[in-house]
């Protein structure tokens, strides 16, 4: 039986309840990319821009508190990165939450999780809740479609 | 089933109305054994995440008793074969059952015995189909076809499922119809005057549930009908019944409706089979939808002609096994003492209501004066997709979402609600688990 305690760590709660990152992006032009959960209604809206060589990156979205979560680390991890290291991140974050659960009791075992930045690895956490996988996607898939496209988009100005 | 006859003393007991939350039913009526019923759904006795499990998603859909899952396996193992096709003893067997089912069918919708309009419904009333979605997209397309036009008005009630809204959406848009929606008041119930006002000579058709699926709300269909005939004779009434057929047999004729629809595993019975009710002179007067075989008079190249209902509306082989399980889950049904059952379901809402009502922070989505089964919620601060989780991890098995009602979600001002949804064997220990596991989620996510 899968322990649910993990899902509902204090450092993952902090990130849905104390957010760093949500929010706009007032004072420079920007891309805007929203992601919808169809089936749960979660919607989670990220803005994208390029200072100098590097990404800067806030949310705004309504939703439990694992997609919530999700997006608050995702933008804590790729903010201030290079566009380029940002894919990286999101890729092997992803790539490890396709993965198998870690076999926890053989730390001889390579895993990539260890490699994730910043508290993402706490996130594979919901492999042993397939139903709540969704949640966990919703920002960095969309994270994921705006970074890689952000040579085709038109940019936003601020309001 | 071995339940006792109603007695007439004990019809004496609480209405549905939730007002008498302050008042909760806590012993078990005598007449309606709850626990003998458990016994014949297998599936209710079993542990999931190491907690007996606490099933409250039967809005979604109902478990199975054994004598349906006997008239599934007896079917496959033993007179399988197409219908209507041959003259060989299997295939005569597998006919006589699947429209021996379709009579189960027709009596089901005959109504409870001795109370209001006991005319049989005749069995050519009952169209088979894979479901409500089905039913209700049979009648937005073959009845649209033929009646709808530019200007006419489709009227929705705000508390409708996907099923009813986007099929109606789409035969307005194909033939130019315009869609009005009745707005629902503060407690989930169709706002006072709103039938009155906006069904009028324009209204070719009025499609509302009967009953909630996301409020729980019981809608006076007698109303509506009365209204719709008074202010727009041309209008067909057609009546999403899918959450009212759990809760026993029911007369979509009495009500006075065109066409009822429902679908068999919200009804203890298989998914996969439905059924479109319709007034006899309304389905002959429409013309197919789908084309196959088994809907045909004849067929040649140059001209086809069409059988009569229900046969019309059924091409193609039909999920002959489903039917003949939702046949013997109606008959199931209808040999229940339904006066029990009931008052055995209100009892559960009340109780479901003054204990949940006494969460902090936690509002009820839907409290209208007339409701059945259904116990939606929202919690201030906590998302029902955590909710549902951490209940799933206590074996309460809740829906989290927007059931598939997403306008009632937005007049609400919620994102999602928590549904729990009863059925005649839910107990009063099932809510007493539901709250204990609700506390614990919250302590972890507050």
């Amino acid at each position: 039986m899968a322990d649910v305690s993990p899902l509902y760590h204090p450092l993952l709660l902090r990130h849905a309840r104390q957010p760093r990152l949500r929010g706009v992006l007032s004072d420079v032009p920007h891309h805007s990319h929203d992601g919808l959960n169809r089936s749960c209604g979660d919607r989670v809206t990220l803005h994208v821009a390029i200072v100098g060589d590097t990404l800067r990156i806030r949310f705004e979205g309504e939703g439990c508190q694992l997609s919530l979560g999700s997006a608050s680390a995702i933008c804590e991890a790729v903010d201030g990165q290079s566009p380029a290291a940002a894919e990286a991140i999101l890729t092997s974050f992803v790539a490890a939450l396709e993965g198998a659960p870690a076999v926890q009791a053989s730390p001889s075992l390579r895993s990539p999780d260890s490699e994730l930045p910043g508290e993402l690895a706490l996130f594979l956490a919901v492999r042993a809740f397939p139903a709540r996988m969704g949640c966990v996607r919703l920002a960095p898939d969309t994270c994921y479609k705006l970074v890689t496209s952000l040579a085709h988009l038109e940019e936003v100005s601020p309001p | 089933m071995k339940t006792e006859p109603a007695r007439a003393a004990s019809l004496a007991f609480a209405s549905a109305r939730v007002a008498v939350v302050e008042v909760p039913m806590k012993t078990e009526p005598t007449t309606f054994d709850v626990e003998a019923i458990r016994r014949e759904f297998p599936a209710l006795h079993q542990e999931v995440n190491g907690k007996p499990l606490t099933y409250l998603d039967n809005a979604a859909s109902s478990m199975k008793p054994q004598v349906v899952i006997d008239a599934l396996v007896g079917f496959y193992a033993r007179d399988y074969s197409n219908v209507h096709r041959g003259v060989h003893t299997l295939s005569q067997r597998a006919t006589e059952a699947y429209e021996a089912a379709r009579r189960s069918l027709a009596q089901f919708l005959s109504g409870p015995a001795g109370k209001g309009d006991t005319t049989p419904a005749p069995d050519d009333e009952v169209v088979f189909t894979r479901g409500t979605t089905e039913a209700l997209n049979l009648v937005a397309n073959a009845w649209s076809a033929k009646f709808l036009r530019a200007g006419d008005e489709v009227v929705l009630s705000g508390m409708e499922h996907h099923s009813q809204i986007v099929p109606w959406q789409m035969a307005c848009e194909r033939h130019g119809a315009k869609m009005v929606v009745l707005a629902l008041d503060d407690r989930g119930a169709i706002a006072e005057g709103e039938v009155a006002s906006k069904v009028g000579a324009r209204t070719k058709v009025v499609a509302v549930c009967h009953t909630s699926n996301a409020l729980g709300t019981v809608n006076d269909i007698a109303h509506i009908v009365a209204v719709t005939r008074a202010q727009a004779p041309d209008a067909i009434v057609v009546i999403d019944g899918a959450q009212a057929v759990p809760h026993g047999p029911i007369n979509p004729r009495a009500l006075g409706a065109d066409f009822f629809a429902f679908s068999g595993h919200k009804m203890f019975g298989p998914t996969g089979i439905g059924v479109l009710w319709g007034r006899r002179e309304r389905l002959a007067e429409m013309p197919p939808w789908q084309g196959g075989g088994d809907m045909i008079r004849s067929v040649s190249f140059e001209k086809t002609t069409y059988a009569e209902p229900p046969a019309r509306f059924e091409a193609g082989t039909p999920a002959i096994g489903e039917a003949i399980g939702l046949g013997a889950a109606a008959r199931w049904l209808m040999a229940l003492d339904l006066a029990g059952v009931a008052r055995h379901e209100d009892a559960l809402l009340a109780y479901g209501h003054a204990q949940l009502g006494a969460v902090k922070g936690l509002r009820f989505i839907g409290s209208a004066p007339l409701k059945k089964a259904v116990l939606g919620f929202a919690i201030d601060g906590v998302h029902p997709h955590d909710l549902g989780t951490l209940l799933d991890m206590e074996g309460v098995a809740v829906r989290v979402g927007h059931h598939c009602a997403e306008p009632v979600m937005r007049r609400f001002g919620v994102p999602a609600t928590t549904r729990a949804s009863l059925a005649l064997y839910s107990t009063h220990a099932e809510i007493d688990r539901l709250v204990l596991a609700l506390d614990k989620a919250l302590r972890l996510l507050r």
